[in-house]
């Protein structure tokens, strides 16, 4: 059972990602990104991680794809613009990255089949919310508050961005 | 910083809350407005062409169609702009009868028109359909004086086609019981709605000189602080003998076109209540019947009639030729000119504000495309 | 390959077989309740506005929606010219998808409880992907309004979801659980009266929670991304047939789960008097109808609102989301951490036993205590919200420029 969910997950999680890449247009490259992380948060649920599957589909698709949507829609920028490239050297070294990164895959699953073999087990733990939470407010709580503030410092950031802007607008 | 895309929007012909077929091209910016252009003329049917074709009787049933909702007080206008011409004398009666047919008219319009502004704010038809509930007993006394409920060819020339009954007036008066409390209703919707009042205040305003500037009569005029009603201006029919008030608003946004249209309301009963106290002193019938109606000829000249129709100043401009009917014929709708203010009206509201404001201004789209 | 569980053959045909009928009966019972909620909501209306609504086909009308069904059905798919095909096909999939995926937690009285352990969690995470769907519509179809309408859901939604989830966490404070099932049990004491509703806190993040619900759900006074009399139909305008009816049928269903939801987290789901006492299967069946008679009621609230107020404007809707609820949210997540700790915090302070006594759950004092604080807190932020937000009148934009809506 599980292993045909998790071959059927998977060939659309690497079929989103294809589609993803290979889509012209702009719009359909992200619809294809969120159905990967559907993909992905169907994994997670594999993986006995009920909240980060959770947690995966409301950032992710819910929230930052759907803002990056907003975007692309309220710009009209749907349509790529194959024919210039702005940055030259962008082609080959996105090649040369994607063959490292291929490269390491491959390593990965040839060399190091046995990672996968320890941590299901331990991994239960996880993906519960009280664990998470409870090593993010005693463990990792400097970095945690950190975080936030830096959130925090880019909210404010924009706010004050926008608003200049506006009283630009006004004076003209 | 990133440029957003200004979008071109056609609001209309078929659009739900454009009162007919009227077609605003509009011009977005996300969601504020930056322009707006009014394109009308779908419903155009060379009505005053028309009247320059029949004879004078038989374009009164064509002026019902002007602004289908106040058919009584269109009839009277007309009629009045040819008894001028003619030099007709209407008896007491008869005046009467037509003040409150025209009072009547305006409660059922002003009822009907703050309905839809409300069902353009967003009220799911319940605002509408309240605003219906006092049209629909006005129509039912219309359709038994006149024969119909809203075309209701009523007027003649002299007076008007039927003499009104002590079972009409007995009707009246029972509708009229319940109105304060109607109107008292109306009112609290608007002030004790939170939501309507951010929708309402401040939306749409039209500064006084603008108002002026524009030639806008009516409630959108008098929203915006101008104390200007035909009725006290230049009292025609019995007007000058009843006693009442013109609301006026501060501001000039939706929220006092609102006000001043309920108040209307209040002060169109408190002249009925008048009118039907003094009405059986009145000398004559409901026609003068040395008329003759089917071949009026009247001599050459030209004249020019007004009324307070419930929608603003309503004008009928007429030269006779000393045939059966008229060399020139001419409307002034008050929707029409009204509509001119609308692009000044919504400039940097949002889209939703537009409907809102059209909703306001209360236009009748057999009115403005003639 | 032994870290795959190997499950034998007939036992997981039996698992996809009830899978299959638990997804049936949702989906059918999903439709069915939303033909009901249709009529119920038309009747609801008609009576507020001394009219008699649909009552021709079957009795009262009930068979009102299975005609409007069979025409819908019947009725010719169009797919605008310009439109991008597969998009404006997959849009109402998607959002019916959305949907139906959160009807898999809700627990339906005591009867079937869900057992997925983060159910809250879980249900906005899939309801969110509804936003998804809307932009596909409104970019799909290609139409100006449609575009609007779907910029216009997405803004409300995004902004929505925020006080949405924040008035959650109240519920999770005092309930300890991201199980809906757990939420629901744990209300069960006090003669199946202990709902959440009755604490300050809870009342408050009932109320918060019933007006983003309706932002949500789509209804009136926030039904801007399909407000008709401004932008047609906002991203529905090129939808006709059976792609609308999908679009209507999730979009009822969405409400019916928001209620359903409402219900359980704040009004107890299937407790109430006599469930406990009357055994398993009566007392489970008593449940379901309790809690039908909840999620019912909280509808009625909804259509009642709908036939009286008129709609929000885009701009006040996001002043209304960030300038209101949010900040009376943030503040009942604080007082409600301040319920916790004088209902509950024995040793960890120490203060509170001497002056209360032992924490239990018939320690009215601690409880008595615990209102008072936690009502003048609420009550005090709403005051405070309320004047900051006469102060300035009608100058909402910031709002919007922050979430992009302005160029």
């Amino acid at each position: 059972m599980e292993t045909v969910i998790f071959i059927t997950t998977a060939i659309v999680a690497v079929g989103a990602a294809l589609g993803m890449v290979l889509s012209s247009n702009a719009v359909h490259s992200a619809l294809f990104l969120i159905l990967n992380f559907c993909a992905v948060a169907v994994m997670y649920l594999l993986l006995r991680a009920p909240f980060m599957a959770a947690v995966q589909v409301t950032v992710y698709a819910g929230a930052i794809m759907v803002l990056f949507l907003f975007v692309i829609m309220l710009l009209g920028a749907e349509k790529a613009d194959l024919g210039s490239e702005p940055i030259g050297w962008q082609k080959p070294v996105g090649v040369l990255l994607g063959a490292v990164l291929l490269a390491e895959g491959i390593y990965v699953a040839y060399k190091g089949i046995k990672l996968v073999d320890a941590p299901i087990t331990a991994a239960l733990g996880i993906g519960q919310p009280t664990t998470l939470s409870a090593v993010l407010f005693s463990k990792y709580l400097l970095p945690f508050e950190v975080i936030s503030i830096l959130l925090l410092v880019a909210i404010v950031g924009t706010v004050v961005l926008t608003r200049r802007t506006v009283k630009l607008k006004e004076a003209e | 910083m990133l440029k957003t895309e200004e979008l071109q929007v056609n609001i209309g012909p078929q659009h739900p809350s454009t009162h007919g077929v009227f077609r605003m091209l509009v011009t977005v910016d996300g969601e504020t407005l930056v322009d707006l252009k009014p394109v009308f003329g779908y419903l155009h049917r060379n009505h005053e062409q028309l009247g320059e074709v029949n004879s004078y009787l038989q374009n009164m049933p064509f002026t019902d169609r002007l602004d289908y909702f106040n058919s009584m007080v269109n009839n009277h206008a007309y009629a009045r702009a040819v008894e001028q011409l003619a030099g007709i004398e209407v008896p007491e009666r008869a005046q009467y009868i037509r003040v409150i047919m025209d009072e009547l008219s305006r409660i059922l319009n002003h009822a009907s028109a703050l309905g839809f502004l409300l069902g353009d704010m967003g009220a799911w038809q319940t605002s509408l359909l309240w605003g219906l509930r006092e049209r629909e007993k006005i129509l039912d006394l219309f359709e038994y004086v006149s024969g119909a409920r809203m075309m209701c060819n009523y007027s003649r020339f002299g007076g008007v086609a039927r003499d009104i009954d002590d079972y009409f007036i007995s009707e009246v008066k029972k509708l009229m019981q319940g109105l304060p409390r109607y109107f008292d209703e109306f009112e609290r919707l608007l002030v004790e709605n939170e939501i309507l009042l951010v929708r309402a205040k401040g939306v749409g305003v039209l500064p006084k000189e603008l108002a002026l500037s524009y030639s806008v009569t009516g409630p959108l005029l008098r929203g915006s602080g101008v104390p200007y009603d035909v009725r006290k201006a230049e009292p025609y029919a019995v007007y000058d003998r009843f006693d009442f008030d013109i609301p006026v608003g501060t501001v000039g946004d939706v929220y006092d076109r609102f006000l001043v249209r309920v108040e209307e309301m209040r002060q169109s009963y408190r002249i009925l209540e008048q009118a039907l106290q003094q009405m059986p002193e009145a000398e004559g019938g409901h026609i003068n019947p040395k008329v003759k109606q089917q071949s009026l000829k009247p001599p050459v000249g030209e004249s020019y009639a007004r009324v307070e129709s419930p929608k603003g100043e309503l004008g009928f401009y007429l030269v006779s030729d000393g045939s059966g009917s008229a060399y020139r014929y001419k409307v002034r709708a008050p929707s029409f000119i009204n509509l001119s203010a609308l692009a000044d009206m919504c400039k940097g509201y949002k889209i939703a504000d537009v409907v809102v404001i059209l909703g306001s201004i209360d236009i009748v789209m057999g009115e403005v495309d003639r | 390959m032994t870290y795959w569980p190997v499950i034998a053959v007939d036992a997981w045909i039996g698992l996809v077989l009830v899978s299959i009928i638990k997804v049936t009966l949702i989906l059918v019972g999903g439709s069915l309740g939303m033909m009901f909620l249709t009529w119920y909501e038309r009747r609801a209306i008609a009576y507020m506005q001394d009219r008699r609504g649909p009552n021709r086909v079957g009795p009262q009308g009930l068979l009102q929606p299975v005609s409007e069904a069979i025409k819908t059905m019947t009725k010719e798919d169009i797919t605008p010219l310009d439109a991008d095909r597969v998009v404006h096909f997959l849009a109402p999939v998607v959002m019916l998808g959305a949907t139906v995926l959160a009807f898999a937690v809700i627990p339906w009285g005591n009867l079937f409880p869900s057992s997925l352990r983060v159910g809250v969690l879980f249900i906005f995470a899939v309801t969110g992907l509804h936003t998804v769907g809307m932009l596909m519509a409104g970019w799909g179809s290609n139409n100006k309004f449609a575009l609007l309408g779907g910029m216009r859901g997405v803004a409300q939604m995004v902004s929505y979801e925020i006080p949405l989830l924040m008035a959650l966490l109240p519920i999770i404070l005092l309930s300890g659980s991201l199980s809906l099932t757990d939420i629901v049990t744990r209300q069960g004491d006090w003669y199946g009266f202990g709902w959440y509703v009755f604490s300050p806190v809870g009342l408050t993040a009932f109320i918060t929670f019933f007006i983003a619900a309706l932002a949500e759900g789509e209804r009136t006074p926030f039904d801007i991304p399909e407000a008709d009399s401004e932008i047609v139909a906002g991203y529905l305008t090129e939808y006709g047939g059976m792609k609308f009816a999908v679009f209507y049928l999730s979009n009822y269903m969405t409400n019916l789960a928001l209620c359903f939801i409402m219900a359980s987290l704040f009004l107890g789901g299937g407790n109430g008097p006599g469930v406990t006492a009357l055994g398993t299967v009566l007392g489970g069946l008593l449940s379901l109808v309790y809690f039908f008679i909840k999620a019912l009621a909280l509808f009625f609230l909804m259509v009642l609102i709908r036939g009286t107020v008129p709609r929000l404007r885009v701009d006040q809707l996001m002043g209304f989301a960030w300038k209101f609820l949010l900040p009376i949210v943030l503040v009942n997540v604080f007082s409600t951490a301040i319920w916790v700790a004088i209902t509950r915090w024995g040793p960890q302070a120490q203060i509170f036993t001497d002056w209360f006594g032992e924490p239990a759950s018939d320690n009215y004092l601690r409880y008595g205590v615990a209102i008072v604080v936690t009502l003048i807190i609420n009550l005090l932020a709403v005051y405070a919200v309320m004047r900051i937000n006469r102060r300035q009148p009608s100058d909402l934009t910031e709002e919007e420029i922050a979430l992009g809506l302005a160029g």
